[in-house]
């Protein structure tokens, strides 16, 4: 193929572009970013801020964008309170972002407020159960990562060596967050504007231990791998591992790696796996490893009839396929990212699949297997 | 935003998500990132609905956010992060392979091309934009365009992808 003239570019580039079939629209997440730009702006201003929209696109912190290039707001102040060693009335973080005050709040279900092991946002509390608190090892920490409205909470419980876990935000501020103890837990909490941290380091006795990029989960920062110094993790790879269309609606899944692990994201959201490594991804005997898997919603957020997921396959599997009870069958390429094969998919949710087929790189059958389910 | 507001939006949005997203994808190669530009640029013009439904041209609005936000995707990439450690995905319509090979050579020559050229080809020659609509949309003047997408096609002519990518 060679290019001669413009009309020929032309013709060229129409079939190439006309080719590419996006998902749908999506409009509720448009929406919902629109109006966070909003908010932003409406902050910016009432700060005395002049901050003007088409030049608020600013370079966005080290290693926080793997996809699109986010709104980072860099004028803004957050500020952590510091907390006695117990929590009073389960406040176990509290602080300021701009002019309003943020607090998370543990809450002990079984007094009636009915959290157990879930967190429930507003834009500057976030209340969570206590059963949501995990027991870590003496140098250990986890942070899950909630957000509401423009705000992104991270909230987690340490371990009894953990004296503060430092947050980085992408305006230079550094958080120091001491924990507090409530229900048995040694709580650490922050709050934050949506996309403005960009790292954590959690500290035993006065040295930093262990380090930790966050993965940009549409704004909210998820720790899920912990670094040692040095250690530089995953390299930073995004990949497409499979869209099509079930029953009308439109479905993506793609594959992100780097220094936070190994995170999916696919039409029913992300989810993350730590490794600093190679992933082992399979167990013992495993022809497929579910990764992430769930119900395809619509762009609107309806429920159809499918499931949607992401599943890793052996390093030898190129391609898998479903063979349906009515003998109709599926075909999925399994793609390459970080030392690993993973696929896509949007199947029935409740496939009839009565075996599945294997095949290497050069299309040979490498493997078949009956089998009474597939999916979620 | 009241309901009516949000339901034109809606409409907007639905009717020119595909094209923004091909505008994207021949930008950047990647149909990911071009629905994230796309997704992007509708954010933003929800965030301002009421300047851009009484524009003149809100899909010049659009298009120009979108170029804009890939720009500075270009600018932090060249400054030396490494975004990928592979070449982007190539899309894959499950035709014969020799068209998917052309798509694919198309694509790869594209990428090779500097930011502005690209742009300017895709602008000018996908879209039939004018000269002068094109410069509205990247920011420059009609004789930046001209020249754009002059060099562009000249690299293309002699893209050694095209000449030993692609099908004869």
């Amino acid at each position: 193929m060679s290019i001669h003239d413009e009309r020929d570019l032309r013709a060229r580039l129409s079939v190439l572009l006309d080719g590419v079939e996006p998902g749908l629209a999506p409009v509720t997440r448009a929406v919902r970013r629109g109006r966070g730009i909003r908010m932003r702006r409406w902050i910016s201003v009432a700060a005395g801020l002049a901050v003007i929209a088409a030049g608020a696109v600013l370079l966005p912190g080290f290693l926080q964008t793997h996809r699109v290039t986010p709104m980072t707001q860099l004028h803004y102040k957050v500020t952590v309170m510091t907390l006695g060693p117990t929590a009073d009335h389960g406040v176990v973080a509290a602080g300021t972002i701009g002019p309003k005050r943020w607090r998370v709040v543990v809450s002990n279900s079984g007094a009636g407020s009915g959290l157990g092991d879930v967190c429930a946002p507003q834009r500057y509390v976030l209340t969570c159960g206590l059963a949501s608190g995990e027991h870590q090892g003496p140098r250990q920490a986890s942070l899950i990562s909630v957000a509401v409205d423009g705000t992104q909470y991270e909230i987690g419980t340490v371990g009894t060596d953990v004296t503060r876990v430092a947050i980085q935000l992408s305006n230079g501020t550094l958080l120091t967050l001491r924990p507090v103890s409530a229900g048995g837990f040694r709580w650490v909490g922050v709050a934050a504007p949506l996309r403005a941290i960009t790292r954590a380091v959690r500290v035993v006795g006065r040295s930093a231990y262990e380090y930790a990029i966050p993965f940009d989960n549409d704004g909210s920062a998820e720790f899920v791998t912990w670094l040692r110094p040095g250690q530089a993790g995953l390299p930073l790879a995004s990949k497409s591992v499979g869209s099509g269309e079930f029953d009308g609606v439109a479905w993506h899944a793609a594959v992100h790696t780097g220094p936070w692990g190994y995170c999916t994201s696919f039409a029913n959201g992300s989810t993350c796996i730590p490794a600093t490594g190679t992933p082992s991804l399979l167990s013992a005997g495993r022809i497929i490893a579910s990764l992430a898997c769930g119900p395809l919603y619509t762009s609107d957020g309806r429920a159809t009839g499918a499931s949607a997921g992401v599943a890793a396959v052996p390093p030898d599997v190129k391609d898998v396929v479903l063979q349906f009870a009515g003998g109709s069958r599926l075909r999925m390429a399994a793609i390459a990212i970080a030392g690993t094969r993973v696929l896509g998919y949007a199947i029935p949710a409740r496939p009839k699949v009565v075996r599945t087929l294997e095949y290497g790189v050069h299309g040979q059958l490498l493997h078949s297997a009956a089998v009474a389910g597939w999916g979620c | 935003m009241d309901v009516v507001a949000d339901e034109e939006f809606s409409d907007f949005m639905h009717g020119r998500w595909a094209q923004l997203v091909r505008l994207g994808y021949g930008l950047t190669g990647d149909l990911q990132l071009a629905e994230d530009l796309a997704q992007t640029a509708f954010a933003k013009a929800y965030a301002s609905w009421g300047r851009v439904r009484r524009a003149d041209n809100p899909d010049a609005y659009l298009r120009r956010i979108v170029v804009n936000a890939n720009r500075t995707r270009f600018r932090r990439v060249r400054v030396g992060e490494v975004l990928t450690e592979t070449v982007p995905d190539l899309i894959s319509t499950g035709d014969g392979t020799d068209q998917r090979d052309d798509r694919n050579a198309l694509t790869a020559a594209l990428m090779e091309l500097p930011y502005g050229q690209r742009a300017a080809v895709v602008l000018r020659y996908w879209l039939d934009l004018s000269e002068t609509e094109t410069a509205i949309v990247l920011g420059c003047s009609v004789g930046n365009v001209k020249s754009q997408a002059s060099r562009a096609l000249a690299k293309l002519r002699t893209s050694p992808v095209l000449l030993e990518g692609g099908s004869a």
